[in-house]
């Protein structure tokens, strides 16, 4: 009764939609794959995205080539480049591109066309808003724009060998696990002439040329983009002949798949546990990721929250077992780091709640009572009840406010908010989140003095060996948890729906903003 | 001579002789006590978790309605919510009451600048989409019950002040409020005197839909997210959980007994607004002849 009850549910949606969609494409005898998105890309020049979000991100990796592909366990293989290796002490990578390579117009992608467009967009007059992704090369300063009189580290050695040179010794492994989903290479013999300070205005963007698996053939902002296999894409020709993107709310999505009205959604598939019963009852198949897709953490504004007793008090009196179970279902486990379990860093923290430690170091940190702003967006207040409850049982009082995520993130940056519950999508590196939330430009917790921070990042940046490097990082998690700056949450994996009709798709790389559209296989 | 007894009958007796009005009213009073008077007989606690029994659980003895989506139970939620439901929705009404009353009264007595200016800001306000409006206040203004209570209020008062100023634009023209503006009375005195005596009906009509009317809003409110503060519960909360097709296709116990508060509230609301009416309704016949008032359109048809 209740399958057939949900299986009704479904239908009447999936007829609502279909009835809004107005027609729908006349698909003929083509294999078509439809693929749901639950957010619209921003743009379709890939160093132009004001949100830089994956959304936009997913968009990218269709149309423009990167040189690696990254899978979910950190593991690389080729895509732009063949192979990579490093040279100079570590401060050097040099990548062997892959010489089968081509725009969509037919022109092969040389090193030249990676330097010249890594020139472009770090010149100060392009009006670019993905150029911090170059602060990592020699050359530039700290937003990635060249610096004047310094030779700029990105150079084409040969037609098929790009030089990346960077500011402090960088492995090829780290570098594109950090970088890859940022580096796009842009068909620069078609931009010849262009005036930097004019890229940005180019009519190409709105019908884009690039060189990865995918081509361009329409668009509808911000609601659908059809592309074309890529037949000549140097990895192989991806099993369809044309890829709809369509933009559908995200409480759709799965219902759209049950219903038939789409193939895929973004990013792999993912469903809730209570989504995945619903679609095994309607017959899909549900394959549990193998790694954590999701790291929950509790933000902290270090200005409004000075005292690091009280910060250490947060932490002890949060039942992460509980917030994690309400999360994530039987798919976490509590953290007393950021270190991404399964990636052979490890801290060598552990965690559990300690109620009355709390409220000693509350005690000791010198609490007045006063209540704390917990911010939240709305698909998480019940996270933030629960954690209310808990901080409560130690005497820490806590509103909660329900803002939309931009709000939450621009209330933290602004010191608006005393906490908030934000989630990210792991990396395998050790620094994935701290590199970027302690540097002056991006100092999200309000960290009084940075200096302790950096020096511990630049330290595991510079170091090569790996037994030192953990060591260095072990410290750090030890720093870290002394002053607990934020509160790691725990560390959830994903399930994944399958598509009854397309084959071969890597869905837990999905959730890391590349997709292996060159091994789909359309099956109707 | 029946119709003669008819007349003479107070609007209370034809208020409490209509007896769809009367089930209403007896429902919603019901409603009252229960939201007042449950949770400090039963205990019920709206805001602490029962992890022992666990998140999204069915319901049992121990929780009738089951528990939400971090292990609260739903009964006192629902039972807390419609305190909050029904708070929201009478104050605003008494709030756009409150509001609109004097401004009718004051556009249709004094006519001229006061009729121009308050007309014209009742019709701009009314030219916009009502939720997207109150959705904008509300994002502006912070979620909570008083903003909640504020903005529907503030917002809803065009309503009942169109209402009155059409009525008063008649009574000001009786010969009673002639005889008393002749006799040097102050406009306070008649305004309060004459004029709002006789144009205070329709608004004890009015009263109860535009309640109703504020409930549902607040429940719109707060199903889109930007209602009540969390972890308050209201109604419109509560349904609020049926966006997951899980919770929609199989926990019915969740989002089913809020829905029906509300639809019930609001169509009591409404009987008891159609009851007032015909009470107060000098032309009526209710109580006549237990049939509902005969009213006059337009074309001069008879309607029942």
């Amino acid at each position: 009764m209740k399958k057939l009850f949900t299986l009704v549910l479904a239908l009447l949606l999936a007829l609502s939609l279909s009835a809004c969609g107005g027609g729908g494409e006349d698909a003929g005898a083509q294999a078509v794959v439809r693929c749901g998105l639950s957010n619209a890309w921003d743009s379709l020049m890939p160093y132009n995205s004001p949100s830089g979000s994956n959304y936009s991100r997913i968009i990218y990796d269709k149309i423009y080539d990167r040189l690696a592909y990254v899978h979910a366990d950190g593991t690389l293989d080729p895509r732009g480049a063949e192979s990579w290796e490093s040279a100079d002490g570590g401060y050097v990578v040099l990548f062997h591109l892959d010489q089968g390579a081509a725009f969509h117009d037919g022109t092969p992608v040389t090193a030249e066309h990676w330097a010249d467009t890594i020139a472009l967009l770090t010149d100060p007059d392009c009006p670019t808003l993905g150029r911090a992704a170059f602060s990592v090369l020699a050359g530039t300063d700290d937003n990635g724009a060249a610096v004047e009189g310094e030779a700029l580290g990105a150079e084409a050695v040969d037609d098929y060998t790009l030089r990346l040179t960077f500011k402090t010794p960088t492995t090829p492994e780290d570098f594109l696990l950090d970088r890859n989903r940022e580096y796009y290479v842009l068909p620069t013999h078609l931009l010849e002439g262009v005036e930097p300070s004019q890229l940005m205005d180019l009519e190409l963007w709105d019908k884009p040329i690039g060189s990865g698996p995918c081509k361009f053939v329409s668009e509808t902002p911000g609601s659908q983009l059809v592309l074309e296999a890529n037949k000549d894409y140097q990895l192989g020709a991806p099993g369809f002949d044309q890829l709809v993107i369509r933009v559908i709310d995200k409480s759709n999505l799965l219902t759209s798949l049950i219903a038939g009205d789409l193939d895929y959604y973004a990013f792999g598939g993912n469903v809730s546990v209570e989504d995945a019963q619903v679609a095994e009852e309607a017959g899909l198949t549900v394959a549990e990721g193998t790694v954590p897709n999701y790291f929950y953490e509790l933000m902290l504004n270090n200005e409004t929250i000075p005292s690091a007793a009280i910060r250490r008090a947060i932490d002890l009196a949060l039942d992460k077992e509980a917030l994690c179970l309400q999360s994530a279902q039987s798919l976490g486990e509590p953290a007393a780091s950021d270190l991404t379990p399964g990636t052979g860093y490890d801290s060598g923290l552990t965690w559990s709640r300690d109620v009355e430690g709390a409220k000693a170091l509350l005690e000791q940190g010198g609490y007045d009572g006063r209540t704390y702003t917990l911010a939240c967006t709305s698909n998480r207040s019940g996270l933030a009840a629960l954690m209310q409850q808990e901080l409560a049982e130690a005497g820490v009082a806590v509103v909660i406010e329900t803002v939309d995520s931009a709000t939450l993130f621009a209330g933290m940056a602004d010191g608006k908010y005393d906490m908030a519950i934000a989630s990210h999508t792991p990396g395998a590196l050790p620094l994935w989140f701290t590199a970027s939330r302690f540097a002056e430009g991006n100092n999200i917790f309000h960290v009084a003095d940075l200096t302790p921070y950096t020096d511990y990042i630049s330290a595991i940046q510079g170091e090569a060996d790996q037994a030192r490097r953990q060591a260095l990082v072990t410290e750090f998690q030890a720093f870290l948890a002394r002053e607990r700056p934020f509160i790691p949450l725990w560390f959830s994996r994903t399930l994944h729906v399958q598509s009854p009709t397309v084959d071969g798709i890597d869905y837990p790389s999905s959730t890391f903003s590349n997709e292996n559209v060159w091994d789909w296989e359309y099956r109707g | 001579m029946r119709r003669g007894r008819a007349e003479g009958r107070s609007p209370r007796a034809r208020l409490l002789r209509d007896r769809r009005a009367v089930f209403c009213l007896a429902v919603l009073a019901a409603e009252l006590l229960a939201v007042l008077l449950l949770p400090p007989l039963l205990g019920l606690d709206p805001y602490t978790s029962d992890l022992a029994a666990g998140f999204w659980a069915p319901p049992s003895a121990v929780h009738p309605l089951g528990t939400d989506d971090v292990g609260r139970d739903l009964l006192a939620r629902l039972v807390c919510g419609g305190r909050v439901s029904l708070a929201v929705g009478l104050c605003s009404a008494a709030l756009s009451v409150l509001v609109g009353v004097p401004l009718g009264l004051l556009a249709g007595y004094r006519r001229g600048a006061w009729e121009f200016w308050l007309m014209r800001l009742a019709d701009v306000l009314q030219s916009f989409p009502s939720i997207v409006l109150v959705l904008c206040l509300v994002t502006l203004a912070g979620p909570s019950a008083v903003n909640l209570v504020l903005v529907l209020g503030l917002l809803g008062w065009t309503d009942i002040a169109r209402l009155v100023y059409g009525n008063t634009l008649s009574v000001r023209e009786q010969e009673y409020v002639l005889a008393a503006r002749a006799l040097g009375g102050r406009t306070g005195r008649i305004l309060r005197r004459n004029v709002l005596p006789n144009v205070i009906s329709p608004v004890w009509c009015a009263f109860p839909l535009r309640a109703g009317r504020a409930i549902l809003s607040e429940s719109s409110l707060s199903f889109l997210g930007v209602g009540i503060r969390t972890p308050q519960a209201s109604w419109g909360s509560l349904i609020q959980y049926a966006v997951s097709l899980p919770v929609l296709a199989g926990r019915p116990w969740v989002w089913v007994p809020p829905a029906a508060c509300m639809l019930l509230t609001v169509f009591c609301l409404q009987g008891v607004g159609d009851g007032l009416r015909d009470a107060l309704d000098p032309r009526g016949r209710a109580g006549q002849d237990g049939k509902r008032p005969c009213r006059v359109k337009s074309n001069g048809i008879q309607k029942y």
